[in-house]
Order: C-alpha cells, then sequence, then structure tokens
C-alpha cells in the first residue's frame, strides 16, 4: 500500500511533481501513466526515498521507505534497467543487494531462475541486452519478496514474448496481494495489464480510476456517409445532437445513436451510404486528456468529443 | 478497487515466482554488517579492484627494489648515512595516489554506473553506506599495504644490505615506520572514498584528493605564520607515521591521531553531503 499525501518535488522553479495525493492499493495492478517529463520517474524515486520531496509525504504500509527495519522486504524497486556496473555478473549484483539484508545467495538463484536469467548469471552485465537488463532490475525488485513492487518503465525493451511474459508476473504479484505500481508512457500497455490506473501530465494528478470506469467513459460517435450531408446536418441539429462535416464529406455525428440516425434518415428520405460507430481509442483519450494537462485538475475522466480521430501526430 | 484474476498464471516463471513467494521473507534486517559484506562483494566482484590493489604492491615494491638497487650501485659514497628502511617505503608516494583512486572508485563507479540507485534502494539509511564504504575501501588497501610494505622492506634489504635485515627488521622504529606507511595508504583510500561522496564524479575526486595532499604545504610556503602549522597538514602528518628518528614532524601517534581526525571529519562531510542531496 502506497500513499501519497499532497507530494510535491521543485527542481529549482521547475515542478516536477504538484501536490500529488494518490493511494495505491493492494492486490491490483495500478498503472502510472503520464508523458515523458510528467513527473512518473521522480515520484517513484521519492516513494523509495531516493529523492528528497519538497513538501508532503510518501508512505508504504504507513511509514517512510527508509523508517522500515527491512526496507527490502517491503518495496522491491526498479528505477533504472541499466543502474548495474558493466563488469559485474548479474549474480553478483543480485548478491551485493541480498547481502545488505542479509538474505541468502538461494534466494538470489530463485530470483534469477524467475526473470530467466540463470544461464548469464555469472556473465558480466555489461554483455547482457537491454532485456535481460531489465530482466535483471525485476529480479533485483523480487529479491526481498517486498509486498509492494515500483516499477518504471518495465516493459522497456523486452521483446513481445517478454512483454507477454512480465504482464503475467504483474497480475500474478497483484493476485498474492502485492501492491504493484507501474508507470508506462503507453496507454495500451497498461490497458492490457492495469486494474487501474493514475494519470498525470506535468506533475499534477489528471485521473484516479479504474480501467473499466477509464474505458466507460469515452464517448463514441458515428460516421455517416450520405448524398445529402447539408440536409442530414439540419435535421440531427434540430434532433439536438451535434454533428460536423468531416474532410472526406462525411458526418461525425455525437450524443446520437447509429439507430436513431438511420431512423432520422429514414423520416426525412435521405439517402446513407455509410454507418459507422467509432469508439476513441484508450490511447486516444489519454493523449488528449494529458495535451490538456494544464486545463484539468480534477479526478474526473473527460474525453473531449474532439478526441475522436484525432490523428496522434499532434500531440507534443 | 478491482482484483482482477489473470489468466496468465499457466506461466512457469511466474508460478516459480509465486511458490517461491509463499515460503515467508527471505533474509533478515537491514544491518551495518550485511552493508558491509555487500560493500566487499562489490569491491571483490569488480577487476579493477585487484589491478589497482596489484598496482599498488607492486608500486611499492617497484620503486623500493630500484633505490636499493641504486643504492648499491652508489656505495661510491661510504659517506652516506646507512638508511635502515634501505629505501624501502620511498614508493609510498606513488602509492598513495592508488590508494586513493581504490576508495574513489568505489564511489564514483556507482555513480557513473547508476548502480548507486539500487544501492541506496537497498541501504535507504544513507550513512551506513558511507561507514561501509570507508570500512572496506580501508580494509583492503591496508591488506595490500601491509603485503607491498613487507615485501618492499625484505626485497630491498636482501638487495642493499643483506646482512640488516635481520638487526633492522626488529627495530622498534623501523616496524613503527612500516606500519605507519600501511596504516597512511589505508586513511588515504578512506580519504578518496569520501571524495568520490563529496564530488561523485572519478575526475573531480581525483583532484580533490591531490589538492588536500599537496596545495595546503604549498600555501603554508607562502602564507605567514605557515610554519606553525605545516606539520599539521594532511601530507605532512602522514609523513610523520613514516618517519624514523625525532624530525620537525608530529610524532608519529600525534601524526596518527591528526590523520585520522581529517579521514573521519571528511567522512563526516561525506555522510551529511550524501544524506541531504537527491540521487
Amino acid at each position: 500500500m502506497i500513499q501519497l499525501q499532497n507530494l510535491t518535488k521543485r527542481f529549482g522553479r521547475s515542478t516536477a511533481v504538484a501536490d500529488l495525493t494518490v493511494a495505491v492499493q493492494p492486490g491490483a495492478v495500478t498503472g502510472f501513466l503520464g508523458p515523458n517529463g510528467a513527473g512518473k520517474s521522480t515520484t517513484m524515486r521519492m516513494i523509495v526515498g531516493l529523492d528528497r520531496p519538497t513538501a508532503g509525504t510518501a508512505l508504504v504500509d504507513g511509514r517512510p521507505y527508509a523508517a522500515h527495519r527491512s526496507p527490502l522486504h517491503v518495496v522491491g524497486s526498479m528505477l533504472d534497467s541499466r543502474a548495474m556496473h558493466p563488469g559485474r555478473s548479474g549474480r553478483n549484483h543480485l548478491g551485493s543487494l541480498a547481502a545488505t539484508h542479509r538474505i541468502p545467495p538461494s534466494r538470489v538463484d530463485e530470483v534469477l531462475g524467475v526473470v530467466g536469467l540463470a544461464e548469464v548469471a555469472d556473465h558480466r552485465a555489461g554483455t547482457y541486452s537491454m532485456g535481460m537488463s531489465q530482466r535483471l532490475g525485476l529480479a533485483a525488485a523480487l529479491l526481498g519478496d517486498p509486498g509492494t513492487l515500483v516499477l518504471d518503465e518495465p516493459v522497456n525493451g523486452l521483446d513481445p514474448a517478454g512483454i507477454h511474459w512480465m504482464r503475467a508476473l504483474l497480475r500474478s504479484l497483484a493476485a498474492e496481494g502485492r501492491t504493484v505500481f507501474v508507470s508506462s508512457h503507453l496507454m495500451g500497455e497498461v490497458a492490457l495489464t492495469a486494474d487501474r490506473v493514475v494519470v498525470i501530465g506535468r506533475g499534477r494528478i489528471l485521473t484516479d480510476t479504474t480501467i473499466d470506469a477509464f474505458t466507460a467513459a469515452l464517448e463514441t460517435a458515428t460516421r455517416v456517409g450520405t448524398s445529402e450531408p447539408g440536409r442530414l446536418l439540419a435535421a440531427i441539429g434540430e434532433a439536438g445532437a451535434d454533428a460536423s462535416v468531416e474532410p472526406a464529406g462525411t458526418l461525425l455525428v455525437r450524443r446520437m445513436e447509429p439507430e436513431t440516425i438511420a431512423n432520422l434518415a429514414l423520416e426525412r428520405q435521405i439517402l446513407l451510404h455509410e454507418l459507422t460507430p467509432i469508439r476513441p481509442s484508450l490511447e486516444d483519450a489519454y493523449l488528449r486528456l494529458t495535451a490538456d494537462a494544464v486545463q484539468y485538475d480534477s479526478a474526473s475522466v473527460s474525453t473531449p468529443l474532439s478526441a475522436v480521430g484525432t490523428p496522434t501526430e499532434e500531440q507534443p | 478497487m478491482t482484483v482482477t484474476t489473470s489468466s496468465h498464471h499457466r506461466t512457469s516463471p511466474v508460478q516459480a515466482a509465486r511458490s517461491s513467494t509463499r515460503q515467508g521473507p527471505p533474509g533478515g534486517r537491514l544491518t551495518l554488517g550485511g552493508v558491509v559484506d555487500s560493500e566487499w562483494l562489490k569491491a571483490r566482484s569488480l577487476r579493477s579492484t585487484w589491478y589497482i590493489a596489484a598496482g599498488l604492491v607492486g608500486a611499492v615494491v617497484g620503486i623500493g627494489t630500484i633505490n636499493a638497487v641504486g643504492a648499491v650501485l652508489g656505495q661510491a659514497n661510504p659517506q652516506a648515512p646507512a638508511d635502515p628502511l634501505a629505501g624501502a617505503l620511498t614508493g609510498i608516494g606513488l602509492a598513495q595516489l592508488l590508494a586513493a583512486a581504490l576508495g574513489i572508485l568505489a564511489v564514483t563507479g556507482e555513480y557513473a554506473t547508476g548502480t548507486i540507485r539500487p544501492s541506496l534502494s537497498a541501504v535507504p539509511r544513507r550513512p551506513a553506506l558511507v561507514v561501509a564504504k570507508a570500512l572496506v575501501a580501508g580494509a583492503l588497501t591496508l591488506g595490500a599495504a601491509v603485503a607491498a610494505v613487507a615485501a618492499s622492506f625484505t626485497l630491498a634489504h636482501m638487495i642493499a644490505d643483506r646482512d640488516a635485515l635481520a638487526a633492522n627488521a626488529t627495530e622498534p622504529t623501523v616496524l613503527r615506520a612500516l606500519a605507519g606507511a600501511a596504516v597512511y595508504l589505508c586513511l588515504t583510500a578512506v580519504v578518496g572514498a569520501a571524495c568520490g561522496w563529496l564530488l561523485r564524479s572519478t575526475m573531480g575526486a581525483t583532484a580533490l584528493v591531490v589538492a588536500i595532499l599537496y596545495v595546503p604545504g604549498l600555501l603554508a610556503l607562502v602564507v605567514p605564520g605557515g610554519d606553525a602549522a605545516a606539520p599539521y597538514l594532511p601530507a605532512n602528518a602522514g609523513s610523520a607515521l613514516l618517519q624514523l628518528g625525532p624530525t620537525t614532524l608530529l610524532s608519529p601517534l600525534a601524526g596518527l591521531a591528526v590523520l585520522s581526525g581529517y579521514s573521519a571529519g571528511i567522512s563526516a562531510l561525506a555522510a551529511v553531503r550524501l544524506n541531504r542531496s537527491d540521487v
């Protein structure tokens, strides 16, 4: 259980994390989303005491991380997968971390097996691929069999099989009742793994909800192709819904079900040749949410209509 | 909050993770002893540690031997007073830089590679890491230095004055100077580690060590009243440990006290600096 209370971090004049209040619950994978530079890593560093908060507190199981007698048994963290000495073997890297808590070498072997690095454990870490480094970082996080995991971009550098494996592992860790807090800048990735999602932008919290609620809040629209766009536009307007003409000449209709549109067209004798429901992707919703970071302060999920069909290139 | 059961549990590594986590937490509490063990493993698992230690031994033995050979060849001058150390400690000047490097790299290597983050995540009570690194760098250097000094002394005597070896080796002042040299190198490694914490970069820390060793001596020459302070300067307090007879330096014990004070002081500064800063 991670509790962030008004957590704030300023570096000089720039604010990396602003007044963040979040409770990350056990028994679930919580995705921590935000664009690069949104303050995710800074927040995670504050949770394990690497960065000092300018204001507010970060508690794990009711205490600051450093106040625990056996920190590695409380939180396992992976904040930078490349954080290992290239001249030291993976086994010695883990062994040195394990020694601090008198964790036996047998546990080092165990976690090396869990992440699939047993065969290369005695090779120098400098020879590891990005994906292997990532697995070693995860092994380090699992060493103390902690109740809380804090992982910064854990799927970075993994191949598709590795990503699938990582998702399964995160889910099973959460199913065991652990708190799993995982950052990502990819909504799609989080949607496949997480139960909850915390989105931040420019250091501020944008939303804190379940993935299901996040998905449910997405508004749909309908693309309508017709030979008489002008008449249909007017009819839809009279019926109290919104519609706009797309560059291709089709209409984009909101707040009106496809069936209603079809009935309306039939009544007015307007020929339709396309009727396509369009559901914005989670990715679109997320990009929209974070693009307008400054305008959103509350914890509500709001997907502006213009998110529909918005090309991703226009997002910063 | 939703607890979703996954359909991916069949994956075998995951099952390994699950079964392994059912046996209760492995290991015990975070202790200073554990951190020292950890640092010792870190030091001995890097080749650079052994290269530098070998370099330190090589510097003391090599330069001491060359000096002894020179003394033999230079026996045309019988007026020269016999050195009971037979020049065995001539290489300490070079060896002290290698000792400092051992301490420096133990710290700056972590910053350069990013290992400092997992290290401090495992040891969030940071002064423990400062203490452990100082202990390990100091102990490693002490071990190498004792071997180096003993070998250098024995070799130099076998070359320069075989007959004096037995007599000099039991002379208390000679033994004290040899032990003093080893302790001096050990404390230099401790200072090196502290400089590493203070500046975080290998180049910066090296420059700081060199400055601490040489700059005060130069200042003492030009500052009025510098003479009085001179014996208390780090390099001179260190030299006091190596002296055989009475000199203008502090007594060996006083030199040891002053040097230990510097080492402890700069290590405390390092702990404060580490405790205050973000990583």
